[in-house]
């Protein structure tokens, strides 16, 4: 490198701290931290099991999943014709699918297994005749299990959808 | 503490020629190989004794982090353990070499306006010669402790080749206010700050690669989304404008595009979007759950977990060709891939009966091999941007907790205990 270029690369570097720093020892650059301010938006739901629904009695049970799986099975199709019989009686209600997962696999993974056991059932119920407008799906993945515990009693009873009333 | 808005000036205080330099293989590091003495800095009686102190212990601390040196005890010094003149151009070598030195720190602290400054040299002990030139670092006096960690950072690359981490951060989730908020901590666990405080679910931090922002995953609105927050800001931005469920987003190394996972119905996929979200176009399109993309360093290929072939199996997309290659086969639930910033290896965790270990696999050989194993589940990897260590979730202690290791298994450490359950924990790059 010549005596020139070297110049200019020493200038570049003294120019680029002064635009940094405003030279050797002075104000510094402006960042601040890494924080949001509160959030008090009116509406955020905090009740477990219902975020961004309001929820509503509805005597729709959940029906459960085998491990790491969406496919509906026997009992679940049966629980989900009667739930489906029961928004014809209430052609009102909306409702919101929310699937879950247990606390195995990993949490990004589990978020897109409960949206396909959510989406799962909501595609059965329109198959009974439930008008696709009157159902949503939502996904929480393993973060909001039905039972605590780390065995397969509690796994088998956090695989699953639950039906909540959305006003 | 707030890090990362000092201001530091490495001052070259000579033209040098080529610089030798001692490198030390440090991929899989040993045991505390290198043998540091540190004076304590020498300063005026401007300079409080507490913040000389702390700056001494932090820099001490921040040399042990590394897992590679050892810091000599001053009680063993022949020579003064303060620095009496710090523009010598010769040290007397033999006295360091006598109590085993390979290095010795010395340097200088001064202070104007609220900030404090410091001067600081290394001396490479065997050769008798200094190792670079002068350093000169300042920062607001109320963060001496971070300048402290950052001259030991600046001592590793040094010594090593590559810049030490003690003065980084870790973003990771924790339930231990009720809700699953973001926060902020040292690379060591100290100063954890909260990010978020919306109440509702928060997951998946991801950092900007200049430090400067944070991307995260939030319910807030209701249903899964995703949201960046810069320094400074006092509200978060959503960042892709459509209605579908969305799950993470990680930036490109360069900062240049953004790789997300969005649902769309029962289908999970994996997309790319310009650095503000904009413009978005589908990578992978299977009805498969496409999940976890991670970033190659050099921005060419997104590996990725996939169920298309029956389990969850860590793949690797070609954004070039388009062409994508199963990673793992062996065990049936293989994810949370990260990309190591030397492009060697790709850590993840592999479930082995019901509970998950670390390993690493070359995204070349596929060769295989153990970096945490144990009884309770260890998942979901993040590495730190030197590439030597790698923080992790384990629940061997009951609650999901966050801990650090070296890539040889060992230094292991605790970081987040009493603190509810920590999740996702995301390795800052450096900060400044």
């Amino acid at each position: 490198m010549s005596r020139r270029k070297l110049g200019v690369l020493v200038a570049a570097l003294l120019l680029g701290c002064q635009a940094l720093g405003g030279g050797e020892s002075t104000t510094g650059p402006t960042e601040g931290d890494l924080r949001e301010e509160t959030l008090r938006e009116p509406g955020l739901p905090s009740d477990r099991g219902s975020m961004g629904a309001t929820e509503g009695r509805l005597a729709m049970k959940p029906i459960y999943f085998d491990f790491d799986d969406s496919t509906l099975r026997g009992d679940a199709k049966e629980r989900l014709r009667r739930n489906a019989e029961l928004l014809r009686a209430r052609s009102d209600t909306r409702i919101e699918i929310q699937g879950h997962c247990d606390e195995r696999g990993t949490e990004e993974y589990n978020l897109a297994l409960g949206q396909r056991r959510a989406e799962a059932a909501k595609r059965y119920l329109i198959d009974l005749g439930v008008r696709r407008s009157r159902v949503e799906t939502k996904t929480f993945g393993e973060g909001m299990p039905a039972v605590r515990g780390h065995d397969e009693t509690a796994w088998a009873k956090n695989r699953r959808d639950e039906f909540v009333a959305l006003r | 503490m707030r890090v990362g808005m000092a201001v530091l000036l490495l001052l070259l205080a000579t033209v040098s020629g080529a610089e030798e330099r001692l490198q030390i293989e440090v991929d899989r590091p040993g045991r505390a190989e290198l043998r540091f003495a540190v004076q304590r800095f020498r300063s005026g009686p401007e300079i409080d004794a507490g913040f000389r102190e702390t700056l001494y212990r932090q820099l001490v601390e921040g040399l042990e982090y590394s897992g590679l040196v050892r810091v000599i005890d001053p009680e063993a010094f022949l020579e003064p353990t303060e620095t009496e003149d710090d523009h010598r151009s010769i040290i007397p070598c033999d006295n360091w070499r006598a109590v085993g030195a390979d290095g010795l720190t010395e340097g200088s602290i001064t202070s104007r306006r609220g900030r404090i400054r410091v001067r600081f040299r290394l001396w490479d002990v065997p050769r008798c010669q200094m190792q670079g030139d002068p350093g000169i670092f300042e920062a607001p006096i109320e963060q001496v402790g971070w300048l402290g960690r950052r001259i030991a950072d600046e001592l590793l690359l040094r010594f090593t080749g590559r810049q030490g981490v003690s003065a980084t951060q870790v973003a990771f989730i924790s339930d231990q206010n009720g809700s699953r908020e973001v926060y902020l901590m040292e690379a060591d666990g100290s100063g954890k700050t909260l990010v978020t405080s919306n109440k509702s679910i928060n997951l998946f931090p991801s950092w900007t690669p200049d430090g400067k922002g944070l991307l995260y995953t939030s319910y807030r609105n209701g249903s899964p989304d995703l949201f960046f927050l810069s320094r400074g800001a006092k509200r978060s931005k959503t960042l892709v404008d459509r209605a579908q469920p969305k799950y993470r987003a990680v930036y490109s190394p360069k900062g240049d595009r953004i790789a997300l996972v969005m649902a769309q119905g029962a289908n999970t996929d994996i997309f790319l979007a310009d650095r503000k979200g904009r413009k978005v176009r589908p990578v992978t399109s299977a009805s498969s759950i496409d999940v976890s993309p991670a970033w190659s360093p050099d921005g060419a290929q997104l590996a990725f977990v996939s169920d298309r072939s029956g389990s969850p199996q860590i793949h690797i997309h070609d954004l070039k060709s388009g062409q994508t290659r199963r990673l793992t086969f062996r065990g049936n639930y293989n994810a949370s891939p990260a990309w190591s910033p030397t492009g060697e290896w790709i850590v993840f965790s592999a479930r082995t009966g019901t509970n998950f270990d670390l390993y690493l696999i070359s995204p070349e050989t596929g060769y295989t091999t153990p970096l945490v194993v144990h009884p309770r589940s260890d998942e979901e990897p993040s590495w730190s941007p030197d590439g030597r260590k790698v923080a992790f979730v384990s629940s061997r202690r009951g609650d999901k907790e966050i801990y650090t290791v070296d890539l040889d298994g060992a230094n292991l450490r605790r970081l987040t205990p009493r603190f509810g359950n920590c999740t996702a924990p995301a390795w800052s790059p450096w900060l400044d």
